[in-house]
């Protein structure tokens, strides 16, 4: 009730009262309907509002011309129009009053409100005295529950899950239909109870599933566990069993809820990835492969676990497209680089074999193979690739490539070998052959002693081939035993001093430069026959018209140790004799003194130490040998 | 060609000993008229091409070493076909070579210039038998 103080300060020109009304009966009833505090309207039935007091107003947010222009009828809650009707009508015709009828008017503002009636109908003047009480919080709040019930059991019905409770207090339960679906069980048949879920329960899953219950019970948060439960014509399958209690003011659980949902097929999926990817994983590690995936519009890098073994880092490592390439050995960058590019512009798969650098600085050998992705479109949005390391093949590969020269080269000295054995043998085989059946037919004595001189020509002949031969043979078995190293500088000298006596007879000037370096593995003898050799050689096919002189220096090709004699004598037209240089008993300026062993010996010796030599010449200017060593 | 009495052989070989017997079975078996003897092919094109003109000094027959200094066999016979067109001479080449390499034997095959190719050693039996274009065994590749 409003006391009579705040009625003074009442701002009064609201209030509609007019002030020249005499202060009669009702001057103080139209006040006192003005002035109340509860909502109050006189309605006619025609369906309008006729008189509202400032308290209803107020309620709705409406003016009263908004309130009176207008049906009543069009405030009312489209599912209260109907209700409303009725009990208009029933106002009207049996003249009954109305207590704590409900309805909801639209506020101005939009909402809601329940509005619960007290009307009184006057047939006379076919109006309708109402008294209104906003009943909206009481209302509402039930509403609300009712509607939460309502979904609560369409959640139940629709989502894939079945719901029980289990009164622990009681030992009841209760399970949803859909529950008693999933257990392949009828509803009207069986009934719920949690002795008949143990049942079910997989005898394997039992002892995890009371585990986690007493775990439960302590910890008093929600659980949920994957088990396996014997459904009904079907066997045992994965389901998704979590659940939630209740607690008592004692502390003692009374209820417990929860879900269980059907997990089956993707926990069959989950089980088939795992293995999947168990003998995947397996597989790479064995084969050293992995996969790896670059989304070009975000540059994000998937890489899979043996990718980052591969690359010998972290797996908390963060790949990305650019890193990923700084990966590849100097040479091998711009082929990957190239590679990728056209991959992403052009959709050009590759497929690499690349020197890599990892992480830790290990040098390998990786094939690469990248595919793009395209989208609907065609456009490139990803690529993919895998990733191996092939060092052990590649390495093999090189040995295979390697050894098989070696073969070759040494089938080929064997073949050659063989060939200069049988010719040198038979040449003398065939003289002697004849001079015997010359010495055996010829009487003259002069003669006789003719071919006998030239059989010991033969004879010494065949003791120095079959010395050569030997010597030749010697070089394949000598080698494993008297490597060492050997100072190219003394080694020179030491065949200078062999010389000197050559040297000095044909003024010989020898230019030496050993500062590249000096030392090399070899065997000594080889190393003072190839010197002797090539040394005596410049000086034996020094040109005519000019002194001798020989250039001996160190350099290097790359990594390789390179010997360099040069002379400027004779030269030698490789045009012609190129391919023979190196061959046994060829000699090519029908020099007295040349055999045709010296340079065939000096290739052996080179090669069977792993080298190789060249020769380069221009007829009358000179000859360049140069040595490589291994 | 077996009645013909040969003029002049001619044996190119930088082997001292082979040409000492050469010459001591050409002249106890009178094989021909007269032998001659070169050092390596240089030596022999060297005549040949001197001679040219001259039928009478020009060989009969070449016995043709194959690996010598300076000019071997294959190079003399290269230089040797260049000339032969105006040799109005019919000579006749034999390769003698103590080599049992196919390859080389192939390769005497298909040279048309070559007679025949003969893996030493020849016995004075044997010479006779080339010279009469009659010798023939397992060593002995004519080409004609």
């Amino acid at each position: 009730m409003n006391g009579h103080l705040p009625l003074k300060y009442r701002p009064l020109s609201n209030t509609n009262i007019n002030p020249s009304i005499p202060k009669t009966e009702e001057y103080y009833l139209s006040k006192l309907f003005y002035l109340c505090s509860d909502p109050l309207c006189i309605a006619g039935f025609d369906g309008y509002f006729k008189k509202l007091n400032p308290a209803f107003l107020k309620l709705l947010g409406y003016s009263k011309a908004e309130l009176i222009e207008q049906p009543y009828i069009n405030l009312i809650h489209p599912d209260d129009v109907e209700l409303t009707k009725a009990e208009a009508a029933k106002l009207a015709d049996l003249s009954i009053q109305t207590v704590g009828f409900v309805n909801r008017y639209r506020k101005k503002d939009g909402a809601y409100v329940y509005l619960q009636w007290n009307t009184i109908p006057d047939r006379e003047e076919k109006l309708l005295y109402c008294s209104i009480k906003n009943v909206t919080k009481e209302l509402k709040g039930n509403r609300d529950k009712e509607q939460a019930i309502d979904d609560l059991n369409l959640i139940i019905d629709a989502i894939n899950a079945g719901i029980w409770i289990w009164n622990i207090e009681e030992g009841n339960s209760w399970w949803s239909e859909d529950l008693f679906t999933m257990l392949g069980l009828a509803s009207a048949k069986h009934t719920a109870s949690y002795s008949k879920f143990l049942q079910l329960l997989h005898p394997q899953d039992k002892a995890r599933f009371n585990e986690l219950l007493e775990k439960h019970f302590t910890s008093r948060s929600p659980y949920k566990m994957e088990v396996r439960l014997d459904i009904k014509g079907k066997g045992y399958k994965w389901v998704e069993f979590s659940g939630m209690s209740v607690w008592d003011e004692e502390d003692k659980p009374t209820r417990m809820m929860g879900s269980i949902i059907d997990i089956h097929h993707r926990k069959e999926l989950e089980l088939t990835l795992a293995h999947k990817e168990f003998i995947l994983s397996e597989a790479g590690k064995l084969a050293k492969v992995g996969g790896w995936e670059v989304d070009i519009h975000t540059n994000a890098v998937y890489w899979s676990e043996e990718v980052y073994e591969i690359h010998e880092v972290e797996p908390s490592y963060e790949p990305d497209v650019e890193s990923a390439i700084s990966f590849f050995h100097a040479d091998s960058i711009p082929i990957i680089s190239k590679a990728v590019e056209e991959a992403i512009q052009h959709g050009k798969e590759y497929d690499l074999e690349l020197k890599f650098i990892t992480a830790k600085g290990k040098q390998i050998w990786v094939r690469a193979i990248g595919r793009p992705g395209f989208n609907e479109k065609g456009e490139v949005t990803s690529l993919r690739g895998v990733f191996q390391n092939i060092s052990g093949r590649k390495r093999r590969e090189l040995q295979n490539t390697q050894s098989l020269e070696v073969i070759s080269q040494q089938n080929e000295r064997l073949l050659s070998f063989a060939h200069i054995v049988s010719h040198n043998l038979l040449s003398h085989v065939s003289n002697f052959g004849n001079l015997i059946h010359l010495y055996n037919k010829m009487n003259e004595a002069d003669i006789k002693q003719k071919t006998f001189e030239q059989i010991e020509i033969s004879f010494l002949r065949l003791k120095e081939t079959i010395f050569f031969l030997t010597e030749i043979v010697q070089i394949q078995t000598d080698i494993d035993k008297k490597i060492g190293v050997f100072s190219l500088q003394e080694e020179t000298d030491k065949v200078l001093d062999i010389l000197k006596s050559e040297i000095e007879n044909h003024h010989v000037v020898v230019y030496k430069d050993f500062s590249i370096f000096n030392e090399v593995q070899h065997v000594g003898a080889y190393l003072q026959s190839i010197l002797l050799n090539l040394i005596s050689n410049a000086i034996k096919y020094r040109h005519p018209n000019r002194n001798p002189e020989i250039h001996i220096l160190t350099k290097k090709q790359g990594e390789q140790k390179v010997l360099e004699i040069t002379d400027n004598g004779k030269g030698i037209d490789l045009a012609r004799y190129g391919k023979k240089l190196f061959g046994m008993y060829k000699t090519f300026h029908g020099n007295q003194d040349a055999r045709g062993i010296g340079l065939f010996l000096v290739k052996n010796q080179i090669e069977a130490m792993g080298g190789k030599i060249e020769v380069y010449s221009q007829v009358n200017q000179g000859t360049t040998f140069n040595i490589y060593f291994r | 060609m077996s009645k013909k009495r040969i003029e002049l052989i001619s044996v190119v070989d930088d082997d001292s000993v082979y040409v000492f017997t050469m010459k001591m079975i050409g002249e106890s078996l009178n094989l021909a008229d007269k032998m001659m003897f070169f050092k390596h092919g240089g030596e022999a094109l060297e005549y040949l091409t001197t001679h040219l003109p001259n039928n009478e000094k020009l060989p009969d027959i070449i016995l043709l070493d194959m690996n010598m200094p300076v000019m071997d066999g294959w190079e003399f016979l290269a230089a040797f076909c260049k000339v032969k067109p105006t040799i109005k001479k019919d000579i006749t080449v034999y390769m003698v070579s103590s080599s049992i390499d196919q390859k080389d034997i192939d390769r005497a095959a298909s040279l048309s210039d070559l007679s025949g190719y003969f893996i030493k050693p020849l016995n004075p039996k044997n010479i006779e038998k080339v010279l009469k274009g009659e010798y023939e065994n397992q060593y002995g590749v004519p080409l004609s």
